[in-house]
């Protein structure tokens, strides 16, 4: 032991001595331990650690399928009929979102909220952390007024304080008793500040109103299968009974499948570009080590025939570096955490509630110290093998600092490998690069620059019927126009690129579909100045007016898309269209005008067939104000709280956001993403160049004499150094060729991240092999001048 | 003490081989002080590296101490030298690293001495060789001469029982060179069985005997005192 802690102790004084190699060693060390790090913390937390429930892999995601819409909500009677008719699950837990106001002080507050049923927390395993979860009788219509509340709500407004059940909330101006405070978990509702009971009423809620999400268990030793065949089964029997549901479907999915999904890829990817960067480090210390292994050839001799034997001297190497990979990995914590912070905020926003939770945990913990012995074992016993067989001639007669042709063989083939490595996050950064810009050259349909956008939502309490949402929102878009500066205000229910969406079958009067494949359409309630305010192009007809009113003649416009699908391209106007089926008496509304497509899941989604009613004749509880202005927005976006409070005094704004911030933002996944690959690539291809430098380097010191005999017999300085860069571009093109492999696999492996670019795009694929030659030239520039200044009179005498 | 029966060392150059030492008999006596003398490429710094076993690779006899090397395994060979063998270079080969005492603890490490006995050791033999004043100090910090004194006193700590110099002042100037020598000839009268080689017969005045080599072969022997 005492000799072990003696090794030790001369391999840290040997570490300090060299200091120009320790402090590159580490350098990489850190940073590439530091990288892997902060991913692994991210994956662990998205993708490997454990849910928070109770036997997670029995929770399923149960959806209704109809012909045009793969992954419906399920409506009211559906939830009763799915709890009543199976045999597989124990229970449905059911949840909708909600927007409340937190009333009752100086300024109301916007609060996410969600509706859900009784027992949904026993459903999802998750005991509440204080009091109880809503009853039965809770979750009748007109039942008591209660609420559950959030934890992370919970300490903020109570101070965690457990006698908050003792206390109520005032919600939209309603008062609410306080029954439980929910544990904090980031998947279901996981924003979620208050919970209030579904109280749904039957006779408002029919078959066709789907606004539900489902979240079955299964019984202990049910299997995803058996239970969509059970499912399968409850929809056959509602079919007996309701002869036109037999156009839907039932589908179930593992929900911890559905809740990984998302991230699955990009953090898979990000996680292979950081292994690949951790090998390209790992190789670079072993050919660092090997160059050092060299100039201690003579040491390594010496102490043999003193008696040293081969394990004696490949555990000492070894020791240097364990003793590297340790001190490595700590700075690599430390760059790590900071790693992890950065990393975190790049996202999607879904992920980043499981990333919150993030933080370095034992297994994380456990995980950075199998990477340092895995990284010390990778650099270290390389060298250590080919040292400890010691070529005891570097004793005897003059000392050759070489380490053979072997070793020289090795090294060139560590160089080639780590150019092969850092071809494929060089073309995954390239691709995600490119498929960003090429997002942002999308044309979103709608002028983003000089106009904002804010939201509301109107509480039941206060706007329990139409004409009080109709007031409300006439009256705010007349005090918006009126303000200076401002050309046009319109309000929309679901604005583009913001998440909300609705949808639904309709029927055009005078064509006929086979039944269960009617026209499918997104639904817009817009009110007079939304389409200017959007800059969204006007094709034909007229737009919303201030003259559509609730008593006025039923209009509606549509876009091209739905032009060129269900008119053929033919003009629509005049057309009568209205929602629902063929035999829904919903009434018809004539088509005014056709306006121009626009983006409105995404940029890299097609546009889909719209329509837009009059907000006036279709009032919405969710309200997006737009803002077009000719003057600066800053002042614009500041006084819109007040107009606000001027109308109505409870009512929060939120998502204030200019349309240009709204456009960027709509693109942030994939930026992040390509932003991050690219450090990951830059940090690989970094690597790669220091290695072939250190190999071109250590090669020139080596043939010095060479060198000098080439230089004597007529070689020009040109000559000397285009020897040296051909050895430089030899090894890149080798290594290139090796990696096309790896770089097309991973460029695979990106595919769902990509938009308008191939995973083998010729072009980026040209472009990241010609950066690879030309920083594998650039780090040859110094070891071919060095090779240009030999003195051949010297390196000959120096022989 | 050493039996040496036909023994031949061969390199393979180009198609053929090439003979570095060849049909070489030798008996050094325990206590002998034998100089290896000969031309450049005559195989004295091979014939040292075989009988210091840090080559094994030749055919022929070789018998230490009463134990066939021939037949030995190389990790038998290694402990036999380790236990019985002690270098001198004619570059010192001090290791750069590690202080005087500190070069002088290594091959005691190596032998598995305990930590008290290794200090032990150490002061007698930094006290022996009269270095107590420079144990502190790295090889770079100390002459030429200071650094091979420090190489002999490394390759005697062990009180090995045969003692290799290979051009020990080969590196030194003519009264370094003597004091080195004449250490030599102490350690020799104190029981230590040495084998060197030189040019310089001035030094192998200080052995016992000298055999002349060349090309690989042994050309004969005289006595030098």
């Amino acid at each position: 032991m005492s000799d072990l802690l003696e090794e030790l102790r001369l391999a840290a004084r040997r570490l300090v001595h060299d200091k120009s190699f320790t402090i590159t060693a580490l350098l990489t060390l850190a940073l590439a331990t530091g990288a892997t790090t902060a991913v692994f913390t991210l994956v662990n937390a998205v993708l490997l650690r454990p849910l928070v429930y109770r036997d997670p892999e029995q929770l399923i995601r149960i959806y209704d399928v109809q012909p045009d819409v793969p992954t419906a909500s399920i409506s009211v009677p559906d939830a009763r009929d799915y709890a009543a008719y199976n045999s597989s699950l124990e229970g449905i837990a059911l949840f909708a979102g909600s927007e409340v106001s937190l009333t009752g002080g100086t300024e109301p507050v916007r609060l996410v909220g969600q509706k859900i049923n009784a027992g949904a927390f026993r459903v999802l395993g998750l005991p509440p952390l204080l009091g109880r979860e809503f009853s039965p009788d809770e979750n009748q219509v007109g039942g008591p007024a209660v609420v559950m509340l959030g934890e992370k709500f919970w300490r903020k407004q109570f101070g965690g304080r457990p006698d908050a059940l003792a206390s109520t909330l005032q919600l939209d101006g309603k008062t609410y008793s306080i029954v439980g405070v929910s544990r904090e978990q980031p998947h279901w509702g996981g924003d979620a500040e208050v919970w209030l009971p579904m109280q749904n009423d039957p006779a408002k809620n029919p078959r066709g109103t789907h606004f539900m999400n489902a979240i079955g268990r299964m019984k202990p030793g049910v299997r995803l299968p058996a239970a969509q065949r059970d499912l399968e089964r409850v929809v056959a029997r509602i079919v007996e009974t309701e002869p036109d549901y037999k156009y839907h479907g039932i589908k179930a999915v593992q929900w911890t499948d559905e809740l990984l999904g998302e991230s699955r890829g990009s953090l898979g990817a990000l996680a292979a570009v950081v292994g690949l960067v951790l090998l390209i480090a790992c190789v670079n210390l072993a050919n660092l080590l090997l160059a050092r292994g060299a100039a201690r050839r003579r040491e390594v001799a010496v102490r043999m025939a003193l008696g040293a034997d081969s394990w004696r001297i490949g555990r000492s190497l070894l020791l240097e570096a364990l003793l590297l990979s340790i001190v490595g990995t700590a700075l690599g914590l430390a760059v790590g955490w900071g790693g992890t912070l950065l990393l975190r905020s790049t996202l999607p926003e879904r992920t980043q509630a499981l990333a919150a939770a993030a933080g370095l945990d034992l297994s994380v913990l456990a995980f950075t110290v199998l990477l340092c012995v895995v990284t010390a074992a990778l650099f270290g016993v390389l060298p250590a093998l080919l040292l400890a067989k010691g070529d005891l001639s570097a004793v005897r007669g003059e000392l050759r600092t070489t380490l053979g042709r072997r070793a020289g063989w090795l090294q060139s083939s560590l160089v080639v490998l780590e150019v092969a490595l850092a071809l494929a996050p060089l073309l995954g950064a390239g691709l995600v690069l490119q498929s960003v810009n090429r997002m942002l050259k999308e044309d979103p349909g709608f002028r983003p620059e000089q106009a904002f956008a804010f939201r509301v939502y109107l509480p039941d309490a206060r706007y329990p019927d139409a004409a009080s949402r109709r007031t409300f929102s006439e009256t705010m878009v007349n005090r918006l126009q009126a303000l200076r500066g401002v050309r046009f205000a319109g309000a929309v229910n679901d604005l583009p690129l913001n998440g909300s969406n609705t949808n639904g079958n309709f029927t055009i009067e005078g064509k006929s579909w086979e039944v269960g494949h009617e026209p499918a359409i997104e639904f817009r309630s817009a009110s007079q100045g939304y389409i200017e305010a959007m800059g969204i192009p006007l094709i034909e007809g007229r737009t919303l007016e201030a003259a559509d009113r609730a008593d006025s003649e039923l209009v509606a416009l549509v876009n091209a898309t739905a032009v060129k699908r269900y008119w053929g391209g033919a003009s629509p106007i005049g057309a009568r269209i209205r929602p629902g089926d063929a035999h829904d008496n919903e009434p018809w509304r004539r088509i005014v005008g056709v306006v121009a497509d626009v983006k409105f899941g995404s940029l890299r989604e097609p546009p889909r067939p719209e329509w837009y009613f009059p907000l006036s004749q279709d009032p919405s509880r969710r309200l997006t104000f737009v803002l077009r202005s000719r003057e600066p927005l800053a002042p614009l976006m500041a006084a819109v709280q007040h107009e606000v409070a001027a109308v109505d005094s409870s009512m929060p704004i939120f998502d204030v956001r200019t349309m240009d911030q709204r456009l960027t933002d709509s693109v942030s996944g994939p930026r992040s993403a390509a932003l991050l690959l690219g450090l990951f690539a830059a940090l690989g291809v970094l690597l790669a160049a220091a290695g072939v430098y250190g190999v071109l380097a250590y090669g020139v010191a080596q043939r010095t004499r060479e060198i000098g005999i080439r230089m004597a017999i007529g070689a020009s300085a040109p000559m000397v150094r285009w020897w040296v860069l051909r050895r430089a571009l030899t090894l890149a093109g080798v290594g290139v060729v090796v990696g096309l492999i790896g770089a097309l696999l991973l460029g695979h492996a990106l595919e769902r991240l990509l938009y308008g670019v191939r995973p083998a795009d010729i072009p980026t694929l040209g472009g990241s092999v010609l950066m690879l030659a030309v920083v594998s030239v650039v780090a040859a520039v110094v070891p071919a001048r060095r090779a240009t200044r030999v003195d051949p009179q010297e390196a000959l005498r120096a022989e | 003490m050493i039996r040496l029966q036909q023994l031949e060392k061969a390199v393979r150059s180009g198609a053929g081989q090439l003979y570095l030492l060849r049909n070489v008999n030798l008996t050094v006596a325990s206590g002998d002080f034998v100089t290896l003398m000969g031309p450049s490429g005559a195989g004295k710094s091979t014939l040292l590296a075989v009988l210091g076993l840090l080559d094994a690779e030749w055919t022929g006899e070789y018998d230490f101490d009463g134990q066939a090397v021939h037949r030995l395994s190389p990790k038998d060979r290694q402990a036999l030298a380790r236990k019985h063998v002690g270098f001198v270079f004619q570059k010192y080969h001090l290791l750069d690293d590690l202080t005087v005492a500190e070069n002088l603890e290594v091959p005691l490490s190596y032998r598995g001495f305990s930590r008290k006995e290794i200090q032990a050791r150490v002061a007698d033999s930094l006290d022996r060789f009269q270095i107590v004043g420079k144990k502190d100090l790295y090889p770079a910090q100390l002459s030429g001469g200071q650094q091979q004194l420090v190489g002999v006193a490394r390759a005697v700590i062990g009180e090995p029982s045969l003692l290799l110099a290979d051009e020990p002042t080969g590196n030194l100037h003519s009264e370094q060179a003597r004091e080195i020598m004449q250490l030599f000839r102490r350690l020799n009268d104190e029981g230590t069985t040495i084998v060197q080689v030189t040019h310089s017969a001035e030094n192998a005045a200080f052995g016992k005997r000298t055999v002349r080599m060349a090309d690989g072969w042994l050309k004969g022997e005289e006595p030098t005192r």
